[in-house]
């Protein structure tokens, strides 16, 4: 069949049929367009969760052992056993971690930002090993300095800061930046709650940055910087508080933890099992919406054959004309077919764009509600192309399936039959 | 032209375990460029007889060969080309597509053959010449009287080239005068060389045949 053929039967049963065509339409429209609706809010809801607790599937934590009751003798979290990690099969990497082991505060009376602040902060500083920041940080700002010990501040920090502590006191926000390089005292042994606890110590900082991975209760310095001030504070140096261990496959994680436990120490998995919870749990509901979303177009499928069938009955006479005047059962197929993967594409077009509409609206509802929060992702809704274009494909299949008991059955009635209207 | 031999037709009935027996017919010939008048009462078989000859029925027994071509032989496909090229059917109802203009009508076979875009109004034109209504090209059908939409599924059926044309009644709704021009049409066709089997009653139809078929109950009389 030549196309201006096919072009001028199609857009008779297409005219002949406009309800079927808008209802066929609608139909896989909304199943396609619900479904990658759904499929994107999963895959920007995976991707929030894992920005917003950047425990990668890779790292495991491995906490300084606590006093048992009744033991005498603990583990150390010092050089040797990270030698012992390091040896592990799986392990690639460790970020050793040491908190400065006396309380301290800071008396910020300043102007900053064209605003007198005057107030005293317990902080507690963390040292950690540079790597562990990545490329977060300007990693050439971030070395052990006993003039300016520089310091790294949680990204949360900053937004707790701005959507509460700022309105309720009357002060501006803060855009990250700003802060950059601000320097401030702290005095250790020395604690608004503990009181003296030894002989002080005054230590000056700077902020050199911001980073999600940052100690959220305090600051992050340098590893060598806390083993330093442990040191003048006359504080245990050699055992760490906690440390870091990567591994080189994610699916290795189990394994690594087993050595670890069979080594004696604990790992903190909480954090991780909660953050493969809220994984699972969205990506449960995304499965649940896309099922219902299939369930949809299995739906939109079948009122296809029907209504195809109930049409192809209705012009049972004037395919049989079609065919008295020569044409075969493959042409008749064919412009059936093609009627069909015109709705699909029509219909996976539309679903498409009512994703992407209603993904693109989401976000901007969302971030209206949100607010300011800066640790936000850039959109809510993800979806990458491919996606988009199987489901397209999908719904092209769901239709040709639809098509296919009623086009069989057009070809089953004897011409001469329909035609002397029996 | 057309060839039968020993040709039955049954229709099986669900219901009845004895089918109707609607044909019977040990042996027909017709020739090139006759002009057979096929009559029968209501229920004889004429229509069944026709849509056979047509390639549109194959449930039959005995051997049926139209145009050269052995009927119950042919593929599928070729079935369709023989319908599209070698035979052309009329029926009673006419079956023309509502919203499309006399010359799409006319046109239709077009959209299944391999012709060239280009060549298919001028055949159209020329088709709905031969019947009389080259004035009434764009009008639709239900702008166009009961004889006229006779003549555009002529046209329709003779735009492939057919030298054989099966008619059911061709003057079965048509008035006095209109009947007069069907048969001036036909008559006038049939002189240009067409094969002609018409089933009718219509005396006018009948004097103008020049050979008579009478079927009783499947049967040539
Ligand atoms: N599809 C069919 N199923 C059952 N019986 C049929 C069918 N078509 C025709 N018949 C029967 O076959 C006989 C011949 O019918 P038909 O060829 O239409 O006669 P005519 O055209 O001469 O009026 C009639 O008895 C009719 O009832
Ligand atoms: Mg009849």
């Amino acid at each position: 069949m030549r196309f201006w053929a096919l072009q001028k039967l199609l857009g008779l049963s297409l005219k002949r049929d406009a309800s079927l065509a808008y209802s066929s339409i609608f139909g896989i429209g909304l199943a396609t367009g619900s479904l990658l609706f759904f499929l994107g809010l999963g895959f920007g809801l995976t991707s929030f969760i894992q920005h917003l607790f950047p425990v990668e599937a890779k790292r495991v934590e491995v906490k300084a052992p606590q006093w048992v009751v009744g033991e005498t003798e603990y583990k150390k979290l010092d050089e040797v056993a990270c030698t012992d990690f390091q040896k592990l099969k799986h392990v690639r990497a460790l970020f050793r971690k040491m908190e400065v082991r006396a309380p301290g505060i800071t008396r910020v009376n300043d102007d900053i930002l064209g605003m007198r602040i005057d107030m005293g902060l317990e902080v507690m500083a963390v040292g950690v090993e540079p790597a562990l920041f990545g490329e977060d940080i300007e990693q050439a700002l971030f070395v052990e300095d006993e003039e300016a010990v520089p310091a790294i501040l949680s990204t949360y920090l900053i937004d707790v800061y701005n959507q509460h502590f700022a309105p309720k006191n009357g002060l501006a926000s803060l855009k990250g930046d700003m802060l950059k390089g601000f320097g401030f005292d702290v005095i250790f042994n020395r604690s608004f709650f503990a009181g003296n606890t030894g002989e002080r110590v005054r230590q000056e900082f700077f902020v050199a940055g911001f980073s999600p991975k940052a100690f959220l209760a305090g600051i992050s310095i340098p590893l060598e910087s806390a083993k330093r001030l442990n040191r003048t504070l006359g504080r245990e140096a050699e055992q760490y508080s906690s440390v870091v261990v990567e591994v080189d496959d994610s699916t290795h994680i189990a394994s690594v933890i087993q050595q670890l436990e069979r080594l004696g120490f604990k790992t903190d998995e909480g954090e991780r099992r909660f953050v493969q919870q809220l994984g699972l749990a969205t990506w449960a509901t995304t499965g649940a919406l896309s099922l219902l979303s299939i369930l949809i177009g299995v739906l939109a499928t079948i009122n296809i054959a029907q209504g195809l069938s109930h049409s192809l009955h209705m012009r049972e006479g004037e395919l049989a004309i079609f065919r008295a005047v020569g044409a075969t059962s493959a042409q008749l197929v064919g412009v059936v077919v093609a009627q069909a993967f015109i709705l699909a594409l029509a219909g996976g077009g539309l679903g498409v764009l009512a994703a992407w509409g209603g993904g693109y609206l989401l976000d901007g509802f969302l971030f209206q509600a949100l607010g300011a929060i800066t640790w936000l992702p850039k959109r809510f809704f993800m979806l990458p192309v491919g996606v988009y274009l199987g489901g397209v494909m999908g719904a092209i299949l769901a239709a040709l399936l639809g098509v296919w008991g009623p086009s069989r059955r057009l070809l089953r009635r004897g011409i001469a039959e329909v035609l002397a209207g029996r | 032209m057309i060839f039968v031999h020993n040709l039955t037709k049954i229709f099986e009935k669900a219901a009845h375990a004895q089918g109707v027996h609607a044909l019977s017919i040990p042996s027909l010939e017709v020739s090139l460029g006759e002009f057979v008048a096929l009559t029968g009462k209501s229920g004889s078989g004429k229509t069944t007889l026709l849509t056979i000859l047509g390639g549109l029925d194959s449930c039959y027994e005995g051997e049926v060969q139209v145009g050269g071509e052995v009927l119950a032989k042919l593929s599928s496909r070729a079935l369709a080309k023989f319908r599209a090229e070698t035979v052309a059917s009329v029926f009673q109802s006419f079956h023309l597509i509502p919203g499309w203009s006399a010359e799409e009508n006319v046109a239709l076979p077009a959209l299944f053959s391999k012709t060239s875009r280009r060549g298919v109004r001028p055949r159209a034109l020329q088709m709905l010449e031969a019947v009389g209504l080259h004035d009434k090209a764009k009008s639709t059908p239900a702008q166009l009287s009961g004889g006229e939409r006779q003549r555009i599924a002529i046209a329709r059926a003779l735009f492939a080239g057919a030298r054989l044309l099966l008619c059911d009644e061709p003057t079965g709704n048509l008035d006095t005068q209109t009947t007069q021009g069907m048969v001036d049409l036909l008559s006038r066709l049939n002189a240009e060389g067409l094969t002609l089997v018409v089933a009718t009653h219509e005396p006018l139809l009948l004097s103008a045949a020049s050979r008579h078929l009478t079927l009783a109950e499947g049967r040539l009389q």
